[in-house]
């Protein structure tokens, strides 16, 4: 058993409808309820009726349960690049293999340097992130490149193609502590729409990845879609299932959510449906109602005004500082990047305004693993 | 021949049964389970299970309690 | 549409269950039984004294149609429960058992690593399992991975009817549990029992309480309202209030313009 057999099942085009036609009474109900909330709530929180009546109280609410289950403490993490090399074709990214561009796998040499200058910012909680390529950047390149980051990390994440259980199983003997794999659509059709070629073009691997996550003990697990790629209403109601999904499946999986807007990259995409501001704002505080011990990410794709206006509202980790170009920390501007940064504040900026507003950024995160490889 | 039963020593005679033990202490109509040396023998044996000398033989009961 | 409890495979309409401590006579407690509409009765596996004339339990409830649940109480460790488990099943021809193991004589708190122990054993034999434990949540989720068929938080201490002690533990296990959760042990009185299902226990159950009441029988009536009043309130849904604070001045303009 897995999520797909629950989401195979699914027309998620029906979120729409159900989204749509929520009323104020089903936003209050959301909003006071003792038990555990549902999809029709979720849907009732990311409604348009409760962004015009409810907002306010969504935001204070958010806050409030974010600060008793955080406090007042925000994970600082940071992306290290591997590589742009990606066989795949997803309509929307640089990455593709349709763009023409220098492809760059890091070595151990350049992996290290990049790590040499991560530490100088401060940060021991890294994300490393690669494009897809099993030839060249696959488990065996993984295996490599962890003993040497781990040299620098506390905290380790990752952010490259699916896997198999025994490869998270290997790689978490070697440290691995977390793991993203963003769905980008739930949507089965439209998901074959945009993403052409390559393996992940296979919907169900993909999809059954959080499941495979959970099965290997993999401490913490990333999910969510890419707003604006398909119908937001449709993705985020799926997401709020696959959530339940986990919750019920893997009780002992910590789990992130993470909610990236579509921005501008080499590949030329726009978005079907852009998410506002304002909705951003709502869907953050619905996430958070809706689950309240979820890890909210937010990256650097958002502007500064905007990451610390919401940052109290409900988020749990950011980076700062971030590139998104492999090599970029210690070469900056020699490659291509995945996405544009909006938010290019250095990692010092952004902690001090955290700090004035009474926020404290941990970059220190202790490793999940007690026993590692020799 | 002696046979310990419930935590006492008694004097049984030769070549009987679990069944038929149970039925002279007139425990038949109970529920019961049965244990001999520790090991449970279930009740569609005990026509067939014979006492040995020095058994150690244990018979429980439901009752009130918990 | 019936709210009914299953446990096991089995659908019960009574989510109230008598324990059989304590009663003068089998003929009160088979009364008491059917004032409380209870259909499920816990009882243990003891050593038989064929001098003692004490009432037979068994046949009485049997004839009322009441589910038996078996005890392994007396047992000190997970060997004497699993062996207690395979008496109760050889003499009932029932394969339902309520692990429970109390070591400890002053306070009769279950012992957590026997009674995991002995479920593991039991749940692999075959047997439905119903472990007796303290409020631990993460004790829950180990009992539920390894397939009892509910689990079976205290309250309080056995007898000392203080009724939900436990509070805040049961209702993480409530909010957790994906199989029904029967807050047992502690419950003094039926306040005590509409609060258990008041905050969602799926059963309660109870022994002592009517036991030694002054009158069983109208105690077993109170508990038998009880637990249909709790159970009614917890479906009805209890009401609540949206609880509001200040928002910063940026975050205040920003809403201004999102609320539009």
């Amino acid at each position: 058993m897995s999520f797909y057999d629950v989401i195979e099942k699914i027309d998620i085009d029906k979120f729409i409808n159900i989204v749509d036609s929520r009323k104020d009474a089903d936003v209050e109900k959301a909003l006071t309820k003792k038990e555990p909330l549902g999809v029709d709530d979720f849907a009732a929180l990311i409604s348009e009726n409760a962004r015009k009546h409810y907002l306010k109280d969504m935001v204070n609410i958010s806050t409030q349960l974010t600060r008793r289950r955080f406090g007042r403490c925000v994970n600082m993490y940071l992306p290290l690049y591997l590589t742009n090399l990606c066989s795949n074709k997803c309509v929307y990214c640089g990455f593709s293999v349709m763009n023409k561009f220098r492809r760059v796998v890091l070595n151990l040499t350049q992996i290290d340097e990049e790590c040499q200058e991560i530490s100088r910012m401060g940060y021991k909680n890294i994300l490393l992130v690669s494009g897809e390529s099993e030839r060249r950047a696959g488990i065996d390149y993984f295996k490599e490149v962890l003993p040497v980051v781990k040299k620098y990390a506390t905290y380790l994440q990752m952010e490259v193609q699916p896997l198999s259980v025994d490869e998270y199983v290997q790689l978490k003997k070697l440290g691995l502590d977390a793991v993203s794999v963003y769905q980008e659509t739930y949507h089965k059709e439209f998901y074959s729409k945009v993403h052409l070629g390559g393996k992940k073009a296979d919907y169900r691997w993909r999809v059954e990845t959080p499941d495979r996550l959970g099965k290997a003990g993999i401490d913490k697990v990333g999910i969510g879609s890419l707003l604006g790629l398909y119908d937001w209403r449709a993705d985020l109601c799926s997401t709020a299932l696959h959530i339940l999904y986990m919750r019920e499946h893997y009780w002992k999986t910590n789990l992130s959510v993470s909610f990236p807007r579509l921005r501008p990259a080499a590949g030329g995409f726009e978005p079907k449906l852009p998410v506002s501001d304002a909705k951003l704002l709502q869907i953050i505080c619905a996430l958070r109602i809706f689950d309240n011990e979820l890890d909210l990410t937010l990256s650097t794709r958002e502007s500064a005004n905007f990451r610390d206006l919401i940052l109290p509202v409900g988020i749990t980790a950011i980076s700062a500082g971030s590139s998104t170009e492999p090599g970029g920390y210690a070469h900056k501007g020699e490659n291509l990047e995945q996405w544009t940064v909006n938010d290019d504040r250095t990692v010092d900026e952004v902690v001090s305004a955290m700090e004035s507003c009474g926020f404290e950024a941990v970059f220190q995160n202790a490793s999940t693993t007690f026993f590692s490889a020799v | 021949m002696k046979i310990n039963y419930n935590g006492s020593t008694i004097e049984i005679k030769d070549n009987l049964t679990l069944h038929s033990f149970v039925l002279e202490l007139q425990l038949e109509s109970r529920t019961i389970a049965a244990a001999v040396n520790e090991q449970i023998v279930p009740k569609k044996n005990w026509e067939k299970f014979y006492l040995q000398e020095g058994m150690t033989v244990d018979i429980f009961n439901l009752v009130a309690g918990g | 549409m019936t709210d009914k409890l299953t446990l096991a495979g089995k659908s019960y309409d009574s989510r109230l269950i008598i324990g059989t401590g304590k009663y003068a006579s089998g003929e009160i407690l088979a009364k008491a039984c059917k004032e409380s509409g209870a259909q499920i009765a816990t009882m243990a596996v003891k050593r038989i004294d064929t001098k003692d004339h004490t009432d037979e339990i068994v046949s009485p409830l049997l004839d009322m149609g009441i589910q038996l649940m078996p005890n392994t109480s007396g047992a000190k460790n997970a060997k004497e429960a699993i062996f207690a488990a395979q008496l109760a099943r050889e003499a009932l021809e029932v394969d339902w058992i309520k692990v429970e193991v109390h070591p400890d004589v002053k306070y009769l708190l279950p012992d957590p690593i026997e009674t995991f122990k002995a479920c593991e054993v039991l749940c692999k034999d075959g047997f439905k399992v119903f472990p007796y434990i303290n409020a631990d949540p993460v004790l829950c989720k180990r009992l539920e991975d390894i397939g009892v068929c509910a689990v079976m938080p205290l309250g309080s201490p056995i007898g000392s009817a203080r009724g939900l002690d436990t509070l805040s533990m049961l209702k993480i296990i409530i909010r957790e549990s994906h199989v029904p959760v029967i807050i047992d042990a502690g419950i003094g009185s039926p306040s005590d029992a509409v609060k258990a299902f008041e905050i969602g226990a799926d059963a309660c159950m109870v022994n002592t309480a009517i036991a030694a009441a002054g009158d069983q029988l109208k105690m077993a009536r109170a508990f038998n309202l009880a637990q249909e009043a709790g159970r009614m309130a917890y479906k009805a849904g209890l009401a609540d209030k949206i609880e509001t604070s200040r928002a910063t001045s940026p975050m205040e303009a920003f809403l201004k313009e999102a609320m539009k």
